[in-house]
């Protein structure tokens, strides 16, 4: 009885501990201008200013258009990352090819690479395609399946169903193509679930992209307008955590809606390996 | 309606070799079974001719045209799974009609068929269901109804009752018989299970270790087995196997000397049916190990010097373990076999 | 901290623009003249501030004016990208050849951008520019003058470095605001006077100064001793010459002897408030103008400026932003135009009002808009009054790289309890001298023959795919060649953006390691230096200590992150709502951008009003100064990356959930105990996720970035100076993209060489049977 106490108060305590930084930052992005760092949660009671929020959003810019744009970019990657790294993940999986390990370590070796290590050239790529202040380099990486880990992912979940699935397919009359796209897809939802929110959270959190790529205003995205408010003297920390908490709402919105097919994703990316 | 040929396929991986160079041939609207215990290559054949696999060597015909550099689709052929590969992503008319979809008939088209061929098999009550929904019988029904709504020239089947339990196994058994008198399509069955293979098949090919040992009609195969393999797979129980030398033409087994046998001299294995063996007052001694009653027979476990054989008749109220018997058995019941290939005297 | 002191200044620019009087539009009689019909489609692309400041209304005022004076044309004002990224973004649009007309930088990037052809020589539009008067301007407008005199922009803003004094508290202790020719002793007497333990509790809480400490900061307490930076061909260090020596030794004398100074949270923390503002300083400073900005909210004293204390003479240094027009404009006409009203009188004046910068503009300075008689401080003119005695920092190619050798050993003179003053000083003489040498010899080096990187690029793509189509095995018949290349068609996605986003750049990469080239230049202007880069590498002690930061975060994190993990796993794994809900809010942290993790973290773990020291101090334990103790930077950043633990700790449980719960009921029966259990049997069939999150996790630790970036751009010292960050500035702070491409080949193989073994290593724990048929 009392292991279970123990445990019960473990268990509070852990999820506290973890949510505090964020009641924090909420906390923080509620108080008078000036006296959120040293403020207490208590003092919300009677001196609470939700008006902060409107101007944070006002700050930022033109929100609803930062907002389009986020959302279009975010949900192009979201389309291509998963057609692309299902198609591969699929190719891995489910067909014999000569040269498949080969390409396999490459996809994996890609996952050692960092980022930073390609930026200037990759910048080049799109300066000579004329692509630099489009959406293109923030979208066609990911499209062209960007992000190996996901390749490794779709894989992994495609090894998991029967091989007599595909061949009856084949059987009856499909090409690889449509196996990926009328059995494996509709059967790989959890996946598809949890590869997706992966590339919602880090295409609406990409800072570095926008920062490098877009110069228009009108073509801004709200990461980019929240890292105008890093460290400018102008801003005022609450509205800065204001924003934060704005932009973080929809990846927190997003994550809450899918869960629970995301975990089942995430079960079998950690069953079989 | 087709005839297949197998003409000398064979298949390695790397350095294992899975089929010894194998031809076989399918009779128009035959119904040939291979036969084989596990891991013997049944399967792999039956995927060298869906197309799933490519074979090492060799042709493969359909009705004298060659199919072998053909995409399985483009074969014309249906194949049905131990673990029916249902999509599970799919209602049961959905999974029927796949193969006419993907074939791009119309939908109406479609529609009439997915009723025509649920009707048949007495599925018409399932089709809005998903497969999760449906028993084992049911769900190899829904599989047996996407083979058969394509009209294949040929059917594959690769143990499609294993997954059974075995009231259904019997059912769904005389279905796809009446299946096939009603459809008369050539059939490929792949199965380890003899009784299957004994009254599906007109004909059957047993496999083993990659290699074809027989290949004929289901009595001509249990009565005169080509090799000793084939003789102890096929009965049950299992015929005996008595090995033993030949000497002067006699055959030394516990203690008497056995005419017959084919040759004059040499290692050679005696086959007896366990149905065929009678006690008498003299012949090969052996020693009762054990006896089990089954009701309307008696099986004995006997020992004759180092080997074992097993004599399986209606009439042994009375034996007891420890009691010597004597064997003795018609002439024709002897099957003889080569000691060191195993092949028929 | 550049940025920071660029953030103060930045708002500076406006006022001229504003005004546009037709007679200097009828200067530009070219532009004037233009009928309506020449100006649509085209553009002005402005990049001069971001949109949260307070001047940018007066931009957009500026924007409509020209738009309403050229009808068809399109002004177009962008963000610089946030403080984080306003140095990078001009160069980014360098760098890619983009437009861009008027520009705003920092007078200490002049060097490097005037070196590497970036900006337009301004003297030719001057010359036909009959409203055009020098003398309207101060002098620090000099600052933007090549080696002929030619000017290359105009002052936005510039300031001083200057002291701040706490008036109240001076009284309180029975001093006299500083006199404008004070000393050194003065200060250090004052200093004294005012550093008390107001609470008793040992520590000490109320500071005579309030010390900053980046290296334009310290500068001039060298040259009030009578030292300098570089000797005056700029070509050797003097830092090791005694009179720097001795002017460092007493600025860390009153830190680590006469323990009247601390270091103003503002130095890693601009956003929280400082000691200064909380009235616990007496002074604070050196410090520029900007500061006046964040002080104008103070109303619990009264505040004011004063010039820094002399030593053997008075002197100060000076920054300075101004308002430039790129090479890669392509409307330099209007560009000028553009210039000259954001340096003219109305958005000067403008940017004195807001006050965060002194206007370049003798008239807007001296305006009343500037000197505010009734906010504080009262003193403005003392930020005019101390020019005689300003300089620039040396106007070398690449000052940010001195300053970036120099600023790890500065910091460890005025951070660190123990120091030899002379010895860091020599070292920090060294590096510059060594680094001054190679700048030298850097012209002579022969120039990569034209075409060669597309060449080695091109050959190298075909050699891997030669060797890949030689080395995939013998010819499959006819359906599996059917099979592979509809595998290869699904592929081709994947591999169109692994060449042109991941192999391409990473050979390019490579061919870039083995040569010296600048961002700002063409790709044709790389000069071949073979693995020099390389070797420099291996004698570089910033990049040992920025390898052994990154080592020591990463043997620390990976770790505890997999214990906390499979702890949290362990605990929360039960199908219960109170687990289930527990779970997710372990999980949500993992799903926070870094940039607000960042952010949060900051203040969380700021030494003085943060929440963890509030909780430490309040349980009666020690308050380390985390962020900015070199000791603490590393287990500070440990812990933000803890808190992200969650999408281990997920993985964990589906791993749990899918483990066989029979072996672990068996093994209950056989009477093991928790531990036994759990070691026996748990965690081998957990092995293969426990791998899994190893690797995944040491790939993250290598390629911490965002986090250091935003909260100690690396300090303290080179304390958090890891690799990722590194590379990043020595590729686009220091311009020199080849030693950041070698960075990142090392990186990159020290990653490939530890994920293979432990991946070898794992052969022996890993227990495969442990895998769960599908």
């Amino acid at each position: 009885m009392s292991a279970r106490v123990l445990r019960w108060v473990a268990l509070v305590v852990c999820a506290s501990l973890f949510a505090l930084p964020l009641v924090y930052m909420l906390s923080v992005s509620l108080h008078r201008e000036g006296t959120g760092l040293g403020g207490s949660l208590a003092d919300l009671a009677h001196d609470a200013h939700p008006e902060n929020y409107g101007v944070a959003l006002e700050k930022m810019g033109d929100f609803p258009r930062l907002l389009a744009n986020t959302v279009v970019v975010t949900v192009l990657s979201i389309a291509g990352q998963l057609l692309t790294c299902s198609l591969a993940g699929y190719a891995f999986a489910r067909i014999e090819f000569r040269g498949r390990d080969a390409l396999f370590v490459a996809v994996l070796a890609t996952m050692m690479l960092p980022e930073q290590v390609s930026a200037i050239p990759r910048f080049l790529v799109f300066r000579s395609l004329g692509m630099v202040d489009t959406f293109a380099p923030l979208v066609l990486p990911a499209v062209l399946g960007g992000a190996p880990f996901f390749i490794f992912l779709f894989r992994q979940y495609f090894l998991t169903l029967p091989a007599e699935l595909t061949e009856a397919a084949r059987i009856d009359g499909c090409g690889h193509l449509r196996i990926w796209w009328s059995i494996a897809l509709p059967l790989a939802r959890p996946m598809l679930v949890t590869v997706g929110i992966f590339t919602f959270l880090a295409a609406w959190n990409d800072f570095w992209s926008p920062l490098v790529y877009l110069f228009s205003p009108e073509r801004s995205t709200l990461s980019l307008a929240l890292a105008s408010f890093n460290r400018t003297y102008d801003t005022a920390v609450e509205h800065m955590m204001a924003a934060s908490a704005v932009v973080l709402a929809p990846c927190l919105i997003v994550y809450f809606v899918a869960q629970k097919l995301f975990l089942r994703g995430v079960q079998v990316a950690a069953s079989k390996h | 309606m087709a005839r297949l040929e197998i003409d000398g396929i064979s298949k390695h991986f790397g350095a294992s070799r899975v089929l010894e160079p194998l031809s076989l041939c399918v009779e128009n609207g035959e119904f040939l079974v291979i036969l084989g215990p596990s891991g013997c290559g049944k399967s792999t054949l039956l995927r060298i001719v869906a197309g799933l696999i490519e074979a090492s060597s060799g042709e493969l015909r359909l009705d004298g045209q060659r199919i072998d550099d053909l995409a399985p689709a483009e074969r014309d052929v249906a194949m049905v799974f131990q673990n029916y590969a249902l999509y599970p992503h799919m209602s049961v008319r959905d999974n029927i009609g796949f193969p006419l979809r993907v074939a791009g008939v119309s939908h109406t088209e479609t529609a009439a068929r997915v009723a025509e061929t649920a009707r048949t098999l007495g599925l018409d009550a399932l089709l809005e269901r998903k497969p999760a929904a449906l028993s084992g019988g049911q769900m190899q029904r829904v599989a047996l109804g996407r083979a058969l709504i394509r009209r294949p020239r040929l059917f594959l089947f690769d143990e499609p009752l294993s997954n059974l339990d075995a009231k259904l196994r019997d059912e769904l058994r005389h279905e796809i018989g009446a299946l096939h008198s009603l459809t008369q399509t050539t059939t490929l069955y792949v199965t380890h299970d003899q009784v299957e293979a004994m009254t599906l098949g007109s004909r059957i090919a047993l496999l083993e270790g990659g290699r074809l040992h027989q290949v004929g009609r289901p009595l001509e195969v249990f009565s005169r087995p080509a090799t000793s393999f084939v003789a102890a797979f096929l009965g049950s129980p299992p015929m005996n196997l008595l090995r033993g030398e030949v000497r002067s033409g006699a055959f030394e087994l516990g203690g008497s000397r056995i005419t017959g046998a084919p040759v004059e001299s040499g290692e050679v294995v005696l086959g007896l049916r366990p149905h065929e063996v009678e006690f008498g007052s003299s012949g090969a001694a052996a020693r009762v190990e054990g006896v089990e009653r089954l009701g309307h027979q008696t099986l004995a476990r006997l020992s004759i010097g180092a080997q074992h054989a097993v004599v399986c008749r209606e009439d042994l109220e009375s034996l007891a373990p420890g009691q010597t018997v004597h064997l003795c058995f018609a002439p024709r019941a002897a099957h003889w076999f080569d000691a060191r290939d195993g092949r028929r005297l | 901290m550049r940025e920071r002191r660029l953030g103060p200044l930045r708002s500076t620019c406006y006022n001229g623009a504003a005004m546009l009087p037709g007679a200097l539009l009828a200067c530009c009689a070219s532009s004037w003249s233009a009928a309506p019909q020449e100006w649509r489609d085209r553009r002005l692309v402005v990049m001069v501030d971001e949109r949260s400041f307070e001047s940018w209304p007066g931009l957009v005022e500026l924007e409509r004016e020209f738009e309403a004076r050229y009808p068809g044309l399109d002004v177009r004002l962008t963000d610089m990208g946030g403080a984080v990224g306003q140095q990078d973004k001009p160069r980014f649009m360098l760098t890619g050849d983009l437009q861009l007309d008027v520009a705003r930088i920092d007078v200490t990037e002049f060097g490097a951008f005037l070196a590497e052809g970036a900006l337009v020589d301004l003297e030719p539009y001057f010359a036909r520019d009959a409203s055009w008067d020098a003398t309207q301007y101060l002098a620090v407008i000099d600052g933007m003058r090549d080696a002929r005199g030619h000017l290359y922009g105009l002052t936005s803003t510039f300031s001083p470095y200057v002291m701040y004094y706490n008036r109240d508290l001076l009284r309180a202790h029975g001093l006299d605001a500083p006199r404008p020719d004070w000393t050194w002793d003065d200060l250090l007497a004052a200093c004294r006077a005012t550093t008390v333990d107001l609470d008793g509790d040992g520590r000490i809480d109320q500071f005579g100064i309030s010390l900053t400490q980046w290296l334009q900061a310290v500068t001039p307490w060298i040259w009030q001793n009578g030292g300098d930076l570089l000797d005056e061909r700029g070509e050797r260090s003097r830092l090791a010459e005694p009179e720097a020596v001795a002017a460092l030794t007493f600025v860390r004398g009153l830190l680590h002897e006469e323990r009247v100074a601390s270091f103003d949270a503002s130095f890693d923390n601009q956003l929280s408030q400082g000691l200064f503002q909380a009235g616990r300083a007496a002074f604070y400073g050196p410090v520029g103008y900007w500061e006046t900005y964040r002080f104008k909210y103070i109303e619990d004293f009264e505040w004011d400026v004063a010039p820094l204390p002399r030593g053997q003479r008075a002197a100060t240094s000076l920054a300075m932003t101004a308002y430039v027009v790129p090479r890669t404009s392509r409307e330099p006409e209007l560009a000028y135009e553009f210039v000259r009203a954001l340096a003219g009188e109305r958005f000067q004046r403008l940017l004195a009002r807001i006050g965060n910068g002194v206007p370049g503009r003798i008239s807007a300075a001296r305006s009343v808009d500037f000197l505010k008689p009734d906010v504080a401080p009262a003193s403005e003119h003392v930020f005019l009054d101390v020019l005689p005695q300003a300089r620039f920092m040396p106007p070398l190619a690449n000052w940010r790289k001195i300053e970036d050798l120099c600023s790890s050993e500065l910091q460890s003179i005025l951070l660190l309890e123990q120091c030899d003053v002379a010895a860091a000083c020599g070292r920090m003489a060294a590096r510059t001298d060594e680094y001054l040498a190679r700048e030298r010899v850097r012209a002579a080096r022969p120039r990569l023959p034209e075409g060669t990187l597309a060449l080695a690029l091109s050959l190298s793509m075909l050699g891997a795919l030669g060797l890949f189509v030689a080395r995939r095995g013998p010819r499959p018949g006819r359906i599996a060649r059917a099979e592979e290349r509809s595998a290869y068609a699904m592929l081709v996605p994947w591999a169109l953006g692994f060449c042109a986003f991941f192999f391409g750049p990473a050979l390019a990469t490579l061919v870039v390691s083995l040569c010296e080239w600048s961002p700002l230049r063409e790709l044709g202007d790389a000069r071949w230096l073979g693995v020099d880069n390389y070797a420099r590498l291996a004698t570089d002690p910033t990049f040992q200590r920025s390898l052994a930061a990154t080592a020591s975060y990463a043997a620390a994190s990976v770790p505890l992150g997999l214990l906390l993990a499979l702890a949290l796993a362990l605990l929360l794994r039960d199908e219960g709502a109170l687990a289930t809900g527990a779970r997710t809010l372990v999980y949500v942290p993992a799903i926070v951008s870094p940039v607000i993790v960042a952010a949060v973290w900051r203040f969380l773990l700021d030494p003085d009003r943060g929440l963890l020291n509030d909780a430490l101090f309040r349980c009666g334990l020690p308050t380390p100064a985390w962020t900015r103790d070199p000791d603490w930077v590393v287990p500070s950043f440990v812990l933000m990356s803890l808190w992200s633990v969650g999408g281990q700790m997920l993985v964990f449980v589906a791993a749990l959930k899918a483990a066989d719960r029979d072996l672990e009921d068996a093994a209950r029966i056989d009477g093991a105990g928790w531990w036994r259990r759990l070691w026996h049997v748990t965690l081998p069939q957990l092995s293969p996720v426990i791998l899994f999150n190893a690797m995944i996790g040491l790939l993250n630790a290598f390629q911490i970035f965002a986090q250091p970036y935003i909260v100690t751009q690396g300090g303290p010292g080179d304390a958090s100076r890891f690799l990722v960050l590194y590379l990043y500035e020595s590729g686009f702070r220091h311009l020199d993209m080849g030693y950041a491409s070698a960075i990142a080949w090392v990186l990159f193989a020290l990653l490939a060489a530890l994920g293979f073994t432990l991946w070898r290593c794992s052969a022996r724990w890993v227990h495969q049977s442990a895998r769960r048929a599908a």
